[in-house]
């Protein structure tokens, strides 16, 4: 019974942990409501979240495009649909795989680091030195990451569609032979405003996942370096949860 | 002296099964520097961080300037909290901005001074705790004395009336803790600051206190000057005034 | 040029918005903002697999897209919005099609012949019902599962080793058939023509026979009058029966006697009457009669066989040949009449001694017709033969296989024969093959108990049953005519 006593707990605590999440997140949209917002704040963590996080987005994306392509080429091929590719590619990068391919890189990089920061903070007690100085905590170190996070994902993503739509075109073109015209006509033909800005829309409520979650995971760290370290954890492994949870639920609402 | 600045009554206060306040009961009158001596653990910091409203005690007041904490909302407890300044442990320097930008952050958060305006202001209280040219460099670059110079400059910033130690002097060397005790000594005389510092350094409690509370087990122990805390006949008081481990006191 | 973090925040969200914008307008196509284009509208009675932003084409050109689809009465109301630049005739018609099985649904517009043009708001004529690719596919995918099916039972026989095996192996049978078929022809060349000179020389020497055959009949009719002669003249027993006047009066009154019965029986008198006039009894007379008539039709039906073969002896180098007439009333039962043209038909024995020397025999034969009559016997795959065998009495056993084509026959007959070289019973063993209905070959072992004449012999011929033969017949008449 003991496994089974663990298995309430871990849920009780899931649960209660993703409330407190959500309730963090109300709170942060409360103050983030309350003129001034630190602009230079936001655009330091957007510059974290955002710049800082292009290369291995963009890395990331052109090989799932290219790999999308070989893969979803060597299927159609079985029934002369080749040029199908296009469409597998732009609608799998845009609707699915641009947005969370690129919040779990971001939630891995930035969210991570957001956990890592606000955590020694935290341990460091200059948390409650803000709050000492009548500078609120959520407004001052929450709000600016949960711009960011909000801003910054959907235009992660769209350069993350357009470069895997980029790199799946060039395999197909380039080292599979397509006919380059009927493949853009593909993809094109196919996709939709509502994939992209679905996608999109996913992206939006995955940065406010990244955001809040490790800003939560920071501000409760306790015990130190070690803390820090779990919490650093603790963020990464929540936010991707809730990435994918969510996007299930995402998909089944938005398409 | 004589009107109460703070007043603590009856405080208790739980961490889970922890019970680490059970019934504290001290005033700090205007001017004075109380200094509350404890083990480590004993929950000084606890105390510390209830009168600046960190926590919210379980049961009892916290009444600060004739406000009870507990029932101010958050803005009235930020106005309450620009009248204080708070010196920690080990700074808690923020990390990501420089110097003079720590020293300046409550008159930012507070004024609508410009940058160099700012600047002019951390440059003068970081001359107050004797420390010149490091505006410019980051919080990581300083040793443990000057981060500690440092977070009283910003403490101090905003020239309040309340001044809270977190343990001022532990982690640095003697004469650094000398110096660091001559700086709060001065910051009184010159600031006219009601103080409260926790400590288990006696030495620094000496210099620095017009009044000891000792803390034990959740409760004040005793309250009195220097001279009446070194000459106490309580037995607690007495033991960790001699630093003795034979006494009341449970090491474990 | 080191950019400012806010410079480099502004730089990517700019790029951001401009590849956001250059993807929203490459996806929207032409008519992304203010729709273009004039609105058409079609009745369909089905537009499944049609959907919004469907293509719609003339010649396979695409000169719109659909732009909403919406149920009216039962009916798919389709919106088509056509580029402003084309100009459609009135007349034209529009029909859902697809680019191929798998391919998209779109709508092919057949462009009128009418003098006026289409304007914004008009309404297209259905021209036909949609192809019913579905079906189409159902009825594919059905002929697949055949095919499929047929293939996994055909991989099931050959795709196995054992499977390939066995056709090798038939291939192979086939090759050497082939082979040792030409190799044969080609050896038997003479044979077979002088198989056939054989046949002529026996259907002359049939010729040369027939009249005496002829001759010994009229003998036989000449004696048969004489014969008549004597019972007319009283001789011989029969001559007194018939001749008596006693016996003649005897069978007189017996005659009236059964006359006077005959007369009963119609009254229905006696037990005979009695049996004619009861109905019953005719009944059940009528249907002995029919039984009787039944059997009549079965031996109308008879099967006849008519068939000729020849024998090649390979030691003696004589060909024996072989007419041969079968009546088979049942399926397991026939009579068999065969005349032989055998070489040893008789067989002389010289011997000569001239001086002292050892005795010379000489053997000389020649050529005699002979007849076999035999009763048949199936019983399965067995047949049994018994009766006459080249003049003598014999016996014969027959296993057919594969459906009668592959024919295994024992015979044994002349028991004691006048033949001096055959001292042992004549025993045969043969093996037939019909290739196909008329033609068969044959081969054997002829005579193995008496090992002077014994031979390996091998044959061919030719067998027609009588619904061959009225065709025969019937257009060699027509020849004739």
């Amino acid at each position: 019974m003991k496994w089974l006593e663990l298995l309430g707990v871990r849920t009780t605590k899931f649960i209660e942990e993703v409330g407190q999440v959500f309730l963090l997140f109300l709170q942060t949209i409360k103050w983030s409501l309350r003129p001034p917002l630190g602009f230079r704040n936001i655009l330091k963590q957007m510059e974290e979240v955002g710049v800082r996080s292009i290369p291995v987005v963009l890395i990331t994306a052109v090989s799932t495009g290219m790999v999308l392509a070989l893969q979803s080429h060597t299927g159609f091929k079985r029934f002369n649909a080749e040029s199908l590719v296009g469409t597998v590619v732009a609608l799998s990068m845009t609707r699915e795989l641009g947005p969370v391919l690129t919040a779990l890189i971001v939630a891995g990089r930035a969210g991570a680091a957001m956990a890592a920061e606000l955590g020694t903070m935290r341990v460091t007690e200059q948390i409650d030195a803000l709050s000492t100085m009548a500078a609120n905590p959520i407004k001052y170190l929450i709000v600016p990451r949960l711009l960011a996070g909000m801003l910054m994902l959907p235009i992660l993503t769209i350069f993350s569609d357009a470069i895997g739509i980029a790199g799946g075109y060039f395999v197909a073109v380039q080292v599979l032979n397509v006919n380059p015209v009927v493949y853009l006509r593909r993809t094109t033909d196919f996709l939709e405003y509502d994939d992209i800005y679905g996608g999109l829309l996913k992206a939006f409520v995955f940065g406010i996942i990244i955001a809040t979650v490790s800003c939560y995971k920071g501000f409760n760290t306790e015990g130190g370096a070690e803390g820090v370290g779990k919490a650093t954890t603790g963020a990464v492994v929540l936010s991707s949860m809730l990435i994918l949870i969510s996007d299930y639920f995402l998909t089944a609402i938005l398409f | 002296m004589g009107e109460p600045m703070i007043q603590l009554i009856d405080l208790y206060k739980s961490f889970g099964d922890n019970r680490v306040l059970q019934g504290v009961n001290l005033t700090i009158e205007r001017g004075e520097t109380m200094v509350i001596i404890g083990g480590s653990g004993s929950g000084k910091s606890v105390i510390l961080k209830h009168i600046i409203g960190l926590m919210k005690p379980d049961r009892g007041k916290v009444i600060v300037v004739g406000q009870d904490l507990s029932t101010l909302r958050e803005r009235a407890l930020d106005e309450l909290r620009k009248k204080f300044g708070m010196l920690f442990q080990y700074a808690a320097l923020f990390d990501s901005l420089m110097v003079w930008e720590n020293v300046g952050f409550s008159l930012r958060q507070q004024t609508h001074l410009n940058d160099r305006e700012i600047k002019q202001a951390a440059i003068e209280k970081l001359s107050m705790v004797g420390l010149r040219g490091v505006e410019d460099r980051m919080p990581a670059d300083l040793s443990g004395g000057m981060k500690k110079r440092v977070g009283l400059a910003r403490a101090i910033a905003m020239e309040p009336e309340i001044l809270l130690y977190d343990e001022p002097t532990t982690g640095l060397d003697p004469i650094m803790a000398d110096a660091i005790n001559e700086l709060i000594l001065e910051m009184k005389r010159r600031l006219q600051v009601t103080g409260a510092a926790i400590t288990h350094d006696m030495t620094s409690a000496y210099k620095i206190a017009d009044r000891i509370a000792m803390l034990y087990q959740g409760k004040i122990q005793a309250v009195g000057t220097p001279d009446e805390i070194k000459n106490s006949s309580n037995p607690i008081v007495h033991q960790f005034v001699t630093g003795s481990s034979i006494g009341p006191i449970k090491t474990v | 040029m080191r950019l400012s973090a806010e410079a480099r925040v502004g730089l990517v969200v700019l790029l951001g918005v401009i590849v956001l914008t250059y993807m929203t307008f490459t996806v929207g196509g032409y008519h992304f903002g203010r729709e273009t284009g004039y609105r058409l509208f079609a009745l369909f009675d089905t537009v499944a697999g049609l959907d919004a932003k469907s293509g719609i084409k003339v010649a396979g050109v695409e000169v719109g897209k659909v732009e909403v689809i919406a149920l009216q009465d039962g009916q798919a109301k389709v919106t088509l919005r056509i580029k402003p630049e084309v100009k459609l005739r009135k007349g034209t018609e529009a029909a859902v099609r697809a680019t191929g099985l798998l391919g998209e649904k779109y709508i092919e517009l057949i462009p009128g012949k009418k003098e006026a043009y289409l304007k914004d708001g008009d309404s297209l004529t259905v021209s036909e019902k949609v192809a019913d690719l579905d079906r189409l596919i159902n009825q594919f995918s059905g002929i697949a599962a055949d095919i499929k099916m047929v293939s996994a039972s055909l991989r099931e026989a050959l795709g196995t080793d054992e499977g390939k095996q066995s056709l090798k192996d038939i291939v192979a049978n086939i090759r050497e058939l082939s082979r040792n078929l030409s190799v044969t022809v080609k050896d038997n060349r003479e044979n077979f023509t002088k198989a056939v000179a054989n046949i002529q020389e026996a259907s002359s020497s049939l010729k040369t026979d027939l009249p005496k055959l002829m001759e010994s009949l009229n003998r036989t009719s000449e004696k048969l009058e004489a014969i008549a002669t004597k019972v007319e003249r009283g001789e011989g027993t029969l001559g007194k029966l018939i001749q008596d006047e006693g016996i003649y009066k005897k069978l007189d009154s017996t005659l009236e006697g059964l006359s006077n019965i005959t007369k009963k029986v119609e009254k229905g008198e006696g037990t005979i009457g009695k049996l004619f006039s009861d109905e019953k009894a005719y009944d059940q007379i009528t249907t002995a009669l029919e039984g009787l008539s039944n059997a009549v039709t079965r031996i109308e039906r008879f099967k006849t066989v008519v068939g000729f073969r020849n024998e090649y002896q390979f030691d003696s180098h004589e060909n024996k040949g072989y007419f041969s007439v079968q009546l088979q009333p049942r399926e397991d039962k026939y009579y068999l009449l065969e005349l032989v043209d055998d070489p040893r038909g008789r067989v002389t024995q010289t011997t000569t001694q001239i001086d002292n020397n050892p005795p010379v025999v000489e053997y000389n034969t020649e050529h005699r017709l002979k007849l076999n009559a035999e009763f048949g016997r199936r019983f399965s795959d067995l047949g049994l033969r018994l009766g006459l065998m080249e003049n003598s009495f014999g016996a014969g056993a027959d296993l057919y296989l594969f459906n009668d084509a592959l024919k295994f026959s024992a015979d044994a007959w002349d028991f004691n024969s006048d033949d001096p070289l055959n001292n042992h019973p004549h025993l045969k063993a043969t093996a037939s093959y019909s290739f196909f209905k008329y033609l068969f070959v044959q081969g054997g072992y002829d005579n193995f108990l008496n090992r002077k004449i014994d031979t390996g012999f091998a044959g061919a011929g030719l067998r027609f049953e009588d619904d061959d033969l009225k065709y025969l017949l019937g257009s060699g008449m027509l020849k004739a005519k």
